[in-house]
């Protein structure tokens, strides 16, 4: 496969599953990891 | 140049001044925590105003659950700009060539173990959904130890009472970081970092590249000596390590490498250098 039609297909893909995961809640997801310390990534668990 | 962006970039990511530790604000808790920053930037961190991507996906993963949105994140980036963002947005990476800066012995490190990387990766992607915990998060990321620990601790000495195995582990962790990133050109970016492995895929069909003119080298290595990934660039333009600094760019006295991308004919590269 030439390397700009790969480069289209990544981005589709890469597209479609930006869209995959923002309808199936993907984005509040990681805003509840996110707003909590995370006492595993600082060693405290 | 580039050294303003990293600058900026760690800045901004890591901005948020308004703590109250007396009143328990030891962390940005605002809607910004749903957006993943392109790079390695521990989401403990106090000042932080986005989530790590990695944590992001070995979080969804221990939930038994696809992170569409990160892998989709990670493939427009890198789809976009391969590594880049490794070079001019990481702290982690900046952090590691300021290091490098140190006077002492200098290390290469062999091609062989460069793919060490890509088992880190696979191990990040595979093991929580074993163990059901995010491992390179808990047991290796050394971010968290130089981000975020120290400064939580001091905010909230009562996590001191907490503390165990794990955190001793990744302060012994974080010191063969420093030590490693002292004596090795991006220690961990080049061994380690899962993030750099799946942007590094990219490298190859992303629309930023760099164009290689063969009858301009002269092969004198300057590019080798000022790459912080210590690659030979005219060997390989799309090498996974390839971070696309551009330094062997800006430094090439011959004008044999130049900023390019997927679209840019030969025709119009060579219009456009000999207009300059």
């Amino acid at each position: 496969m030439k390397r700009r039609t790969a480069f289209f297909v990544v981005l589709l893909i890469a597209l479609v599953l930006i869209v995959i995961g923002a309808a199936r809640g993907d984005l509040s997801l990681i805003f509840n990891f996110g707003r909590f310390i995370c006492f595993d990534c600082i060693g405290i668990s | 140049m580039r050294r303003i962006i990293q600058s900026l970039s760690a800045l901004l990511m890591n901005s948020f001044f308004f703590l109250k530790p007396s009143e328990g604000v030891t962390l940005y808790q605002g809607k910004l925590k749903s957006v993943c920053v392109p790079i390695l930037n521990c989401y403990s961190c106090p000042l932080a105003w986005g989530s790590c991507p990695i944590g992001s996906v070995q979080q969804t993963l221990k939930l038994m659950k696809v992170p569409y949105f990160v892998f989709g994140f990670f493939g427009a980036i890198g789809a976009f700009v391969g590594r880049w963002a490794c070079g001019n947005l990481c702290p982690f990476g900046f952090i590691q060539e300021m290091l490098y800066k140190i006077k002492t012995v200098k290390i290469r490190i062999r091609r062989i173990f460069r793919l060490n990387k890509y088992v880190v990766l696979a191990l990040t992607l595979s093991l929580p959904l074993i163990l059901h915990e995010p491992v390179f998060c808990k047991y290796l990321c050394p971010a968290g130890t130089v981000e975020a620990s120290i400064a939580q601790i001091a905010m909230n000495p009562l996590l001191l009472q907490t503390v165990g195995f794990i955190f001793f582990l990744k302060a012994a962790i974080a010191v063969v970081f420093v030590a490693g990133s002292i004596s090795m050109k991006r220690f961990f970016c080049v061994l380690f970092c899962p993030i750099g492995a799946l942007y590094g895929l990219f490298n190859r069909v992303s629309l930023l590249q760099i164009k290689y003119d063969e009858s301009k080298c002269v092969k004198c290595g300057i590019c080798n000596r000022v790459c912080p990934m210590d690659i030979n660039i005219y060997e390989n333009q799309t090498d996974y390590d390839c971070i696309r600094c551009f330094e062997c760019v800006d430094k090439c006295p011959y004008g044999a490498l130049k900023k390019s991308t997927l679209f840019t004919s030969p025709a119009s590269q060579e219009k456009n250098s000999s207009r300059i």
